[in-house]
């Protein structure tokens, strides 16, 4: 009777927490199919017409493609990076590790803007400024701490003994990393790569300050409208969208995931 | 002996940071034998074993393998099996896989492998249908599947690290057993590490005894047991091992005690008889399933008992002589009179050992 009754408090618990974080997303996906020309909720008159305006809209097209792309190569060089970095660290123990992981999470100690407006002076100097490497170097050096925290527990976790063991059953360097190595970190880079794309996705500070007005990003567009015309419907209905796209992506990785683990 | 033998390793060094962990190591095996590395903890077994696999570099000396100068050689090419202490089997593989993993390497074609799978399964006694992942296993199995692993390369040297240490006593019992079985069936020429003489003792051709980076003694089982070099082996060795006395001569016919006690042994066993010097000072070895107990007698070491431990078919006695306290192992149903008894040591040439420097003091008749 007790446990009972205590396995149905933890539900309602569990629920209740679902529905505190789930909650602005509901919002969001409902309020995307409102007919209404500002944002309401809740919805009173059901369309697509803001879908409709989000994928005819240019400016916003342009402004997703360059958080994707900027996205993605950042997130590549970050996570490429930092996994080299977090493999020399960890496998190499250097008397020097503790002092260079410090340094790695660094940014992370600082208020985004304080570093951005050292980005920029820099990048200034360097006469990068308001072009799309330096906007990649930027977005790499933000991204850079959480994918290279998340590699270096991940390589700390993998049982060195395992690569002695791959190699005295034959396998050169290389097959040690393609067979052992990088089979268990997979999942370690999974979520350093998501996390750095996230970070990069949705970045306003760095990339006003450094990207100027010639690489406007999803979330820099909305931001500035959002201080012109208030809330856009449009930008809801991308939200939308990204939520959609976002849960595609999870349950297929899970679906092949699971598929790869039953080879 | 002649021609070189199988394996063939001189003056191996090998230091950490400035702290010596290998001393000048020589050490020869012959094709096919089964030797053990036999020391207390961090004397050095598993560096030796990680520079035979070539995992650790050394700082200096050679190895040979089969007539081959394998020093440089990378452990990729070496062709050594090795089983880990934890077995580090690959946990995204399954046993099978793990079990293949060397074999894919060779470039095996698949028919093949799958049938030399097969085989190093059933040779460890393990169902070859076994379909799960490593995790999933006991840690008895896992041990086999490691030990499958490392001989189906056929490897020219089998290293176990410690293979029995993560097994309990029953188990440990019985796979020290198969292990030597399978050494038989294979002829694969193997170095076990070990920290454990009774685990050395069943299943060895010979044993190297380590102590502080350095090999103390290589010799047979029986040899070892016998004619300690050391007296820091002749504590080692044995089920207790051996009672280490520490004594000086007091002159040609009797011992003094470590309080100050007089001791006049029988004949064979007097400083004379050892040769050894009024004044020296000496560490006499006494195996507890060697010393007779009485009440009466010429020569008996005057003791007192201070505990008794049954442990099944015998009893260990403990006992205080001469300021030290001793151990002997008498049969269960042996009776024990009071508490004040005589111990007679074996009436052969003694174990007696210079108490500077550890060695073996043989008489020179
Ligand atoms: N990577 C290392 N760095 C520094 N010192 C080490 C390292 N590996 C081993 N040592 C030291 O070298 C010595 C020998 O170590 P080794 O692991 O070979 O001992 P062992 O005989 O295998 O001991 P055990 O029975 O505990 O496994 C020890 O004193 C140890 O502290
Ligand atoms: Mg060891």
């Amino acid at each position: 009777m007790t446990s009972r009754f205590s396995k149905g408090l933890m539900l309602a618990g569990v629920i209740a927490i679902l529905l505190f974080l789930l909650a602005p997303i509901l919002v969001l996906i409902f309020s995307a199919f409102d007919g209404g020309n500002v944002f309401r909720f809740p919805p009173r008159s059901y369309s697509l017409r803001w879908f409709e305006e989000a994928l005819t809209h240019t400016e916003y097209r342009s402004s997703l493609w360059v958080s994707t792309v900027l996205g993605i190569i950042s997130t590549a060089i970050a996570v490429g990076l930092s996994s080299l970095a977090a493999f020399g660290l960890v496998r190499g123990k250097p008397s020097y590790r503790l002092g260079l992981e410090v340094l790695l999470l660094a940014p992370l100690t600082l208020p985004l803007v304080v570093w951005a407006i050292a980005l920029l002076s820099i990048y200034a100097q360097l006469g990068i400024n308001g072009t799309l490497p330096g906007l990649i170097l930027a977005h790499v050096t933000i991204t850079m701490p959480f994918a290279a925290r998340i590699m270096i527990a991940t390589f700390d976790e993998i049982d060195p003994r395992l690569e002695a063991a791959a190699k005295s059953l034959g396998a050169s360097p290389w097959h040690v990393v393609r067979r052992i190595t990088l089979p268990l970190a997979m999942p370690g880079l999974m979520s350093s790569t998501a996390i750095a794309f996230l970070v990069s996705f949705n970045d306003v500070v760095v990339t006003t300050l450094i990207a100027g007005a010639g690489w406007i990003t999803f979330p820099v567009r909305t931001f500035s409208r959002l201080r012109t015309e208030g809330i856009d419907p449009t930008t809801i209905a991308i939200a939308a969208m990204i939520v959609a796209f976002t849960i595609v992506v999870i349950v297929l990785g899970q679906r092949l995931f699971q598929l790869s683990r039953r080879f | 002996m002649t021609g070189s033998p199988y394996l063939r390793i001189r003056s191996i060094k090998k230091s950490y940071k400035g702290a010596v962990a290998l001393h000048d190591i020589d050490l020869d095996v012959e094709q096919g034998a089964f030797v053990s590395l036999l020391g207390p903890s961090g004397c050095g077994k598993s560096t030796l074993l990680q520079i035979l696999a070539g995992l650790l570099e050394a700082d200096g000396g050679d190895v040979q393998l089969g007539g081959e100068d394998i020093t440089n050689l990378p452990p990729w090419r070496r062709n050594i099996g090795l089983v880990f202490q934890n077995y580090a089997l690959f946990p995204h593989l399954s046993i099978r896989q793990n079990v293949r993993f060397g074999l894919d390497m060779l470039g095996m074609d698949r028919t093949e492998a799958e049938k030399r799978v097969d085989e190093s399964l059933a040779m460890v006694g393990l169902d070859p249908a076994l379909s799960r992942k490593p995790g999933e296993l006991s840690g008895g199995q896992q041990q086999r599947v490691a030990i499958a692993r490392a001989i189906a390369i056929r490897p020219r040297l089998l290293l176990l690290d410690e293979p029995l240490s993560n097994l309990d006593a029953v188990l440990r019992h019985k796979v020290r057993l198969e292990l030597r079985e399978l050494h038989d069936r294979t002829g694969i020429t193997t170095i076990m590490v070990t920290h454990d003489q009774a685990e050395a003792l069943a299943t060895s051709d010979r044993i190297a005894v380590m102590n502080g980076g350095r090999i103390l003694q290589y010799e047979a089982p029986e040899a070892l047991y016998r004619a300690p070099a050391t007296a820091f082996i002749a504590g080692f060795v044995g089920s207790p091992p051996a009672n280490l006395v520490p004594l000086s001569a007091l002159d040609n016919n009797s011992w003094t005690l470590a309080n100050g006690q007089v001791w006049k042994p029988i004949a064979s066993l007097a400083p004379r008889a050892a040769g050894v010097r009024a004044g020296a000072a000496c560490i006499m070895a006494l195996r507890p399933e060697a010393l007779a107990v009485g009440v009466s007698g010429e020569g008996g070491l005057p003791g007192r008992v201070v505990a008794i431990e049954f442990i099944g078919g015998d009893r260990l006695v403990h006992v205080e002589t001469g300021g030290t306290q001793l151990t002997v192992r008498v049969s269960a149903e042996q009776a024990m009179a009071g508490p004040d008894i005589l111990l007679f040591p074996p009436q052969e040439t003694p174990l007696l050992f210079d108490a500077n420097s550890g060695k073996r003091l043989k008489a020179d008749f």
